[in-house]
């Protein structure tokens, strides 16, 4: 039978030295909940997996002026029980606490979630949202950051090269708390569910007058990757929150799912979804009547 | 608690297997180890229907470490039905160990035989089938249409079956209103933990020993005999713990194909199947489209009823025959009608096989009956729970289809506790909510049999025996699922004989070791009637008792009581074992009893279950708010049990409402096989279940007890559809009633 290979790096120059010698069947074991699943597969083929669970200078959060850094190795758990990020970035404690089961959570981190690029990835769409930037080693020990849309090409699809790994993600602090993450799955259960439409909504706003500066919203699950809705975005500019305009970005979103996802019939509840997802995140960010 | 008097009876305690369960020292057949085993791993058909046209099997035999690979050209030809449980019943054999008529997505071809799991897996995988693709049948009301490309030689109409009372066709035309509704239920897995799996070897002598977690050990041997032109002692069988069943191991499945592999191989192998096989290969609940009439005069009395159930069996028959009947029964002993029809149809489709699933047929027709039900009060503009009580039946009345007494039957004390446990009265007075959440109440009643009395053979035979260390071992083809049917057992043994159950052993169900049993468990029979068994054999082992002792103790056994393992008289005690060895020693004699129970009777059991639910008209999600059931038990061996028996029924009942679903694509490829796809609740789902039980005693039944593992899900879906379309004043005709249906069906108000 063909070998199974396993290394298990403790510090950055000794990753980097396992990057450099890997090789189309080299895999990095993070967490472990999507790659123990194909564990049986890959014992087949011979594979050599890269352990990063040594590497505790990525099991770090770090919280700079105005940019947190989550390393590779937080957990989902720790992201969503994190009492600065659920007080100051709500939508990504709120996207961390539903994604997978709470047993998934103590296990999974961040980038496995990214480098899977599944269109149903939840992390993706409030990753974006954040408009953070990830991490990357190679294998020459150089670190490199990009964006989750340079990341991110497609189903299934990254620019990561195979001797690159994601050491971390950094996510600029939002100046204000008005941000909130939902979904809502694709089968009628409420948890442990595979997103049908993910919502991640992002507002600048300024006191006291409570109006929208700014606004990112994202949508997850609706296309092959996680994409802005500029037109519902605009919106919002320059709005005070009400429950009219909730129900305006309800409908702009809809359009936009309408338009990517055609007429496939087996998609066409997503049209519900996305409506009454955008209206629940106005209700909770704002409390309005909807 | 304790029922009054009685010391066992109605105590929760714990399954007797709890400390093992618990800490992880149990073995389930999946976790055995015989020495030498080898591993097999089944070749399933990729398509719905079609002719093998080769098997390519190079590249798979050059997998190192396999053994063989064994296919239909090297499997016996002995047809089978594997819901046969009595050598001699009439069954349509459509059955064989392999197929290269391939009839579902899921059908077996071939089996792989390797040294290692992983071997036979990576085989399996490259063997290559060709098939000649046939047209497939999904659709049970297309099934009898298209007879072109039958799915068996006897055509895809397998039956047709009628229940009858009364004059139901001109009754119909007196009635003031007819309500009519066609109502769908969809085929379901069973989603029991514990995959399907089973060990088979073969001994000196060649005899069969296949270690099995199943519901009727001697259907295991009849069907294993069957299937390889066997005699049936040449099978062993014994039953390994089960990680849930719920009908789903009611039928050899697999067992026949591993011993027909140990047999060729010369080994023991292990075939257990993971989730994905389990779901598209082993059995599902029958799918079932029901055409239901109801006439009703202006009081709110049920003038007739005319029902026709077309029951879609999937490609082999199994209990297709048995199933509509069983559907058919219930309909008459729930309300008082006495003109109605009960017709059904049975098909084969090019879906995965039905067979046995917790309720047998009773789901499906309650669904389809106690939806209508609501519609019919609603167009009385009368209150469902009113409606009900208005015509359900009264303890004993007659059965008017002629089958046995009802018993005691107490569904209108469950209706009435219900409804105030609930506050339904409360409930129904408030607002719907016109905005985006709406609030509904729905109820739904149920009956459900005790075995086979009345249908089949049903009896049991048990070997009692006091042991001269004062233990007693109770041999019976018990079959525990995991729901306590065992310490069930204990609890009754315990009450009679005044013992702890603790000093209380019964072995797993072995071919070998215990004495025959009709039918296992099925039917809803083991409280009721394997239960009974052993409350009687108890008894006679403590008349054997008491006359030993009366000798010992030297008194009138008048005199003489049990207590705590004490035989006490006026003058002195002996415990059970002093009086054991005495018997023994003195008397020439062994305490022990074997007993041959014929089933009294089969009374209805009943239940009867509330809903509150709250509706996303723009997603169409349901969140079920609060949960009432209430069961006439007759009375309750072990409370706990009964409870635990219910909640899970309301998580399946409601899986089946809201979500789950074996999907099919145009080609009626499985497109559900994983529980990616394939959703059960979890426990964010569930509502708050309240308990509630009627324990009024039924005379036949062992301490009074009737069934409960069955009928708890039967009225769940149609409780919480009544809710939903309460909610909406939507008419929701096909389950589950998924985001989508729900939208779709508000469109249509």
């Amino acid at each position: 039978m063909p070998e199974l290979r396993f290394e298990m790096p403790s510090n950055l120059p000794e990753l980097a030295e396992c990057l450099a010698g890997a090789g189309d069947d080299t895999r990095l074991l993070g967490g472990g909940t999507d790659l123990l699943l194909q564990l049986p597969a890959l014992r087949f083929q011979g594979t050599t997996l890269i352990d990063l669970s040594g590497m505790r200078e990525l099991s770090e959060m770090r919280f700079e002026k105005d940019v947190l850094e989550i390393g590779a190795n937080v957990t989902y758990a720790r992201i969503a029980q994190d009492p600065f990020i659920r007080s100051r970035i709500p939508c990504l404690a709120a996207m961390a606490a539903r994604i997978g089961s709470p047993q998934i959570r103590n296990c999974a981190c961040l980038p496995g979630n990214l480098v899977n690029a599944s269109p149903g990835g939840d992390a993706i769409g409030t990753i974006l949202a954040l408009d953070a930037r990830v991490r990357l080693l190679n294998g020459a020990g150089a670190i490199r950051e990009c964006a989750i849309d340079e990341l991110v090409l497609g189903i299934g699809k990254t620019s990561l090269s195979r001797n690159e790994a994601i050491i971390g993600v950094r996510i600029p602090i939002p100046a204000s708390p008005w941000n909130a993450y939902g979904k809502i799955g694709l089968t009628p259960r409420r948890e442990v569910i595979i997103a049908n439409v993910s919502l991640t909504m992002v507002f600048e706003i300024t006191e006291p007058d409570r109006r929208i500066r700014a606004a990112r919203m994202v949508l997850g699950s609706t296309s092959p990757r996680a994409h802005r809705v500029s037109s519902a975005e605009a919106l919002c500019v320059d709005q005070v929150p009400s429950s009219e305009l909730a129900r305006e970005v309800a409908e702009a979103l809809k359009r936009d799912v309408a338009g990517t996802i055609g007429a496939n019939p087996a998609f066409q509840h997503k049209l519900n979804d996305v409506r009454g997802l955008a209206l629940d995140l106005f209700h909770e960010l704002f409390a309005l009547e909807l | 608690m304790p029922a009054a008097g009685l010391k066992y009876i109605g105590k929760s305690i714990p399954i007797h297997d709890v400390r093992e369960k618990a800490t992880g020292a149990l073995r389930y057949a999946g976790d055995l180890k015989l020495h030498g085993v080898l591993h097999a791993k089944l070749v399933l058909s990729e398509i719905a229907h079609g002719r093998v046209k080769h098997l390519d099997l190079e590249q798979a035999l050059a997998v190192p470490g396999v053994v063989g690979i064994y296919t239909y050209r090297d499997a016996p030809d002995h047809p089978y039905n594997s819901h046969q449980w009595l050598e001699g019943m009439e069954v349509q054999k459509d059955e064989l160990i392999f197929t290269d008529h391939v009839r579902f997505h899921g059908d077996r071809i071939a089996a792989v035989v390797a040294e290692t799991r992983e071997a036979s897996e990576r085989a399996a995988r490259l063997v290559h089938v060709e098939y000649d693709e046939l047209p497939a049948v999904i659709d049970p009301e297309a099934a009898g249409l298209l007879n072109a490309t039958p799915i068996h030689a006897s055509g895809n109409h397998i039956v047709h079956k009628r229940i009858a009372c009364g004059d139901a066709e001109s009754r119909m035309r007196d009635a003031d209103l007819v309500i009519e509704d066609r109502i769908e239920t969809p085929k379901v897995h069973h989603a029991a933990m514990e995959t399907h799996g089973c060990i088979a070897e073969v001994d000196a002598q060649g005899t069969i020993t296949v270690r099995t977690p199943c519901q009727v050990i001697f259907q295991v041997q009849l069907i294993v005999s069957q299937a390889l032109g066997l005699p049936m002692d040449k099978v062993r069988v014994l039953k390994t713990t089960l990680g849930g069943s719920f009908g789903g191991k009611g039928q050899p499945i697999l067992e026949p194909v591993a011993a027909f592999l140990a047999l060729k191989v010369g080994k023991p192998v292990r075939l257990v199947l993971d989730r994905t096989e389990t779901i598209l290969s082993t059995r599902t609940r029958t799918k079932a489209i029901g055409r239901v009439r109801t006439g009703v005069d202006r009081k709110g009395r049920i003038v007739a009823r005319e029902i026709h159930m077309l029951v879609d069996t999937g490609a082999y028959c199994t209990n297709g025959e048995v199933i509509p009947m069983a559907m058919g029964k219930k309909s008459f002993r729930l309300y008082q009608i006495q003109d109605q029809i009960f017709e059904a149809d049975v098909v084969y489709t090019n879906t995965p096989v039905a067979g046995a699933c917790r309720g047998y047929g009773s789901p499906q027709i309650c669904a389809v009956t106690e939806i209508n039900l609501d519609h019919a009060a609603r167009a009385l503009g009368m209150d469902p729970v009113e409606f009900r009580m208005r015509n359900l039946v009264h303890p004993y009345n007659a059965d008017p289809a002629g089958g046995p007494s009802i018993g005691n039957a107490r569904i209108r004390d469950c209706v009435t506790k219900g409804s105030d446990l609930f506050q339904w009265r409360e409930k129904s007075a408030r607002p719907k909510g016109g905005g985006r959440i709406a609030r509904g109440i729905g109820m739904a009643c149920c009956t459900h049999g005790n075995g086979y009395y009345g249908g089949f053979p049903d009896f049991i035979t048990v070997d009692l025996r006091l042991t001269p260390d004062g233990a007693v071992v109770i041999k019976g083809a018990f079959h525990d699922l995991g729901c306590g049917t065992v310490m069930t057992m204990m609890q009754i043994a315990a009450e009679v004989l005044d013992l702890d159950p603790s000093s209380i052993l019964i072995p797993d169900a072995d071919t070998l070791v215990c004495p025959f049993d009709s039918a296992g468990t099925q039917a809803s029979r083991v409280t009721y009637v394997c239960g009974g068994a052993v409350h009687q054999a108890a008894g006679e082992l403590k008349r054997k008792l008491l006359e030993s002792a009366a000798t010992l103790l030297a008194e009138p056994i008048s005199g003489l009581r049990l207590e705590q393992g004490y035989v006490i008289g006026s003058s002195g005690r002996a415990s059970y074992q002093e009086i054991a060895q005495y018997a023994q020693r003195q008397l020439r004699s062994d305490l022990c009893v074997n007993l041959l129970y014929q089933s009294p009777g089969n009374p209805a059991s009943y239940g009867a279950h509330f809903a509150e639910v709250e509706v996303d008209r723009i997603t169409g999600r349901v969140r079920v708010l609060d949960y009432v059931a209430v069961h006439d038990v007759g009375q309750a061996i072990n409370t706990g049990f009964v409870e635990g028996q219910i909640q899970g029924s309301v998580q399946m009942g409601l899986g089946m409402a809201l979500m789950e679903e074996l999907t099919f694509d145009a080609r009626g490829r499985v497109t559900s096989s994983r529980f990616s796809r394939y959703t059960v609740p979890n426990a964010p789902e569930m509502p708050n279940v309240r308990v509630a039980l009627i324990e009024e005693g039924e005379e036949s039944g062992p301490f009074g007890a009737k069934s409960i593992g069955e009928i708890a899900t039967v009225p769940v879906a149609p409780a919480i559809i009544n809710a939903i379309n309460d909610a909406l004043g939507t008419r929701i005709s096909v389950m589950p009633a998924t985001p989508e249906r729900i939208v779709a069906a508000i469109q249509d108000v």
